[in-house]
């Protein structure tokens, strides 16, 4: 076990409120282990900020587990930081530079608004899932196995789909700020199901209506979303979505 | 009607719109270099060559083909620029520092220039379109005999040999056919990934073959003005009536 302790020179995003303008400011931390996670690294910084009568820095978390989508950070340029499949939470500090600059911005888009320093409303997503989201019919009680054949690639598909957490590092990460990676998941997830069938022209028209209601911009296949994904759901879905969209629109 | 102007606007409507249209113009693309190969074969074969293209169809190829080429171009830009700007609003504050995740990603200086690309590309279409369809500034013309009337035909040849040994002419082609390079490097693929369901498998083959196709087409229409620019005697040949009209003289 190493015991060796970490320093690292911060530069984090502090706002005060949602119209209030923001700006990166210096922050040392030192005595870090390298075991802890980002998150417990900024809990020391707000356990020195509090010491010093300042207002601690407000972010997200939940189950600091990486299976909950609340966390979410842009670490040093990247959302979630350098380690690919990971989410802010699981993120060690080993995977840092000793003495390195490090900065810790929010998840920025036009339909994420800033609520304090790193917190942003994410509630656009949740609106797109309320738009169609999920399957309303009357499926009755649970069915036989096997009564209702699923082919192998589908199941996998359908779960790579479901594996969104819905935390919107692909919004972030995209330079058009769109939200495809997250709305084609869900619709994917129940797309290629037998279940999602019977709804599925009306729910991916209308998560589609609301994802561009939000504000949010066009994909236009940098595929920077994939590479930050916490879950790696494939761009493989969007293409998937589209073809899903205009079967619903014009079919 | 409804729905259709709703799937155009909508965010996968207006890429779609985009992918279709880039997909016909890099066949346009394809076809005009294998017409403008027909340089290397001499005067004759390239003015019969524009001939044909004149008369094809009881000359009804090229107004049609013109009319297909201005929609196509028209509606390629249209819908992209209005996406460009969509996503622009997209995101108001820029971050204070990003850079690309690499790994899974697609991101290229290509998918982040494309805009960029697209509408130095479109301004050099104004300038190729008066210099090569028009002529201005070359009007060069053959005189062939046909059934007892002279007609006189322009000779796209010499036009094209008078604009290639132009250095800022030639300067200019080659800067623009980099960049048309670099716009079909992230185009070719994205249109396919755009335009359907493709299993990641195939997207990456895709990714590597719409590369290998772009620099081809960037070389292909290198080559040209290189080689006429090298050419010593520019003056020789000149002088050539397509052999419809009568042949060389």
């Amino acid at each position: 076990m190493s015991t060796q302790s970490m320093s690292f020179n911060l530069r984090v995003w502090r706002q005060d409120g949602p119209q209030a303008p923001g700006r990166l400011v210096d922050y040392k931390v030192v005595d870090i282990s390298p075991e802890m996670s980002f998150l417990e690294m900024l809990d020391e910084l707000n356990v020195q900020l509090i010491r010093r009568g300042e207002r601690p820095v407000e972010f997200d978390s939940d189950c600091r587990e990486g299976i909950c989508g609340m966390c979410g950070l842009v670490i040093t340029g990247v959302a979630h930081g350098p380690l690919p499949a990971t989410t802010t939470c699981t993120l060690r500090m080993r995977h840092f530079q000793d003495g390195q600059t490090i900065e810790v911005e929010p998840f920025r888009a036009a339909a994420f608004p800033i609520v304090r320093d790193l917190v942003v409303d994410r509630s656009a997503l949740d609106r797109i899932i309320q738009a169609g989201g999920f399957v309303s019919q009357n499926a009755g009680s649970a069915p036989d196995g096997n009564a209702v054949p699923v082919p192998k690639d589908d199941a996998e598909n359908a779960m790579d789909a479901a594996a969104c957490i819905g935390c919107g590092a692909c919004v972030a990460a995209c330079p058009n700020a769109s939200a495809f990676l997250f709305t084609s998941a869900k619709v994917s997830q129940l797309a290629y199901l037998p279940q999602g069938r019977p709804e599925a022209r009306r729910r991916v028209a209308g998560m589609v209506r609301q994802m561009d209601l939000e504000g949010f911009g066009n994909c236009t296949n940098h595929g920077e979303c994939e590479a930050v994904c916490p879950k790696e759901v494939s761009i493989q879905h969007i293409a998937r979505m589209r073809k899903e969209y205009w079967k619903a629109i014009l079919g | 009607m409804n729905t259709f102007v709703s799937f155009y606007w909508s965010t996968v409507g207006r890429k779609f719109w985009t992918a279709l249209t880039g997909i016909c113009l890099v066949g346009f693309v394809i076809v005009h270099l294998v017409g403008n190969l027909t340089l290397f074969l001499g005067n004759q074969a390239m003015n019969d060559y524009a001939y044909f293209l004149e008369t094809a169809l009881h000359g009804g190829l090229r107004p049609f083909g013109e009319l297909a080429l201005l929609v196509l171009f028209g509606g390629h830009a249209f819908t992209a620029l209005s996406a460009t700007l969509q996503n622009r609003r997209g995101r108001i504050q820029a971050y204070a520092v990003s850079r690309p995740a690499g790994g899974r990603s697609h991101q290229t200086l290509s998918s982040r220039t494309m805009a960029v690309t697209g509408l130095i590309l479109l301004t050099f279409l104004v300038l190729h379109v008066a210099q090569f369809r028009f002529g201005v500034g070359f009007e060069w013309h053959v005189t062939a005999e046909s059934a007892g009337t002279a007609h006189p035909v322009r000779d796209v040849y010499r036009t094209v040999v008078e604009a290639f040994h132009t250095p800022l002419w030639m300067g200019i082609y080659l800067f623009v056919m980099v960049l048309l390079g670099y716009h079909l490097r992230h185009g070719i693929w994205s249109a396919f990934q755009t335009l359907g369901t493709i299993t990641t498998p195939l997207r990456r083959t895709l990714f590597i073959l719409g590369a290998v196709l772009a620099v081809l087409l960037a070389l292909g229409f290198l080559v040209l003005p290189i080689y006429v620019f090298s050419m010593v005697d520019p003056a020789g040949p000149f002088q050539s009536v397509p052999s419809a009209l009568g042949g060389a003289r």
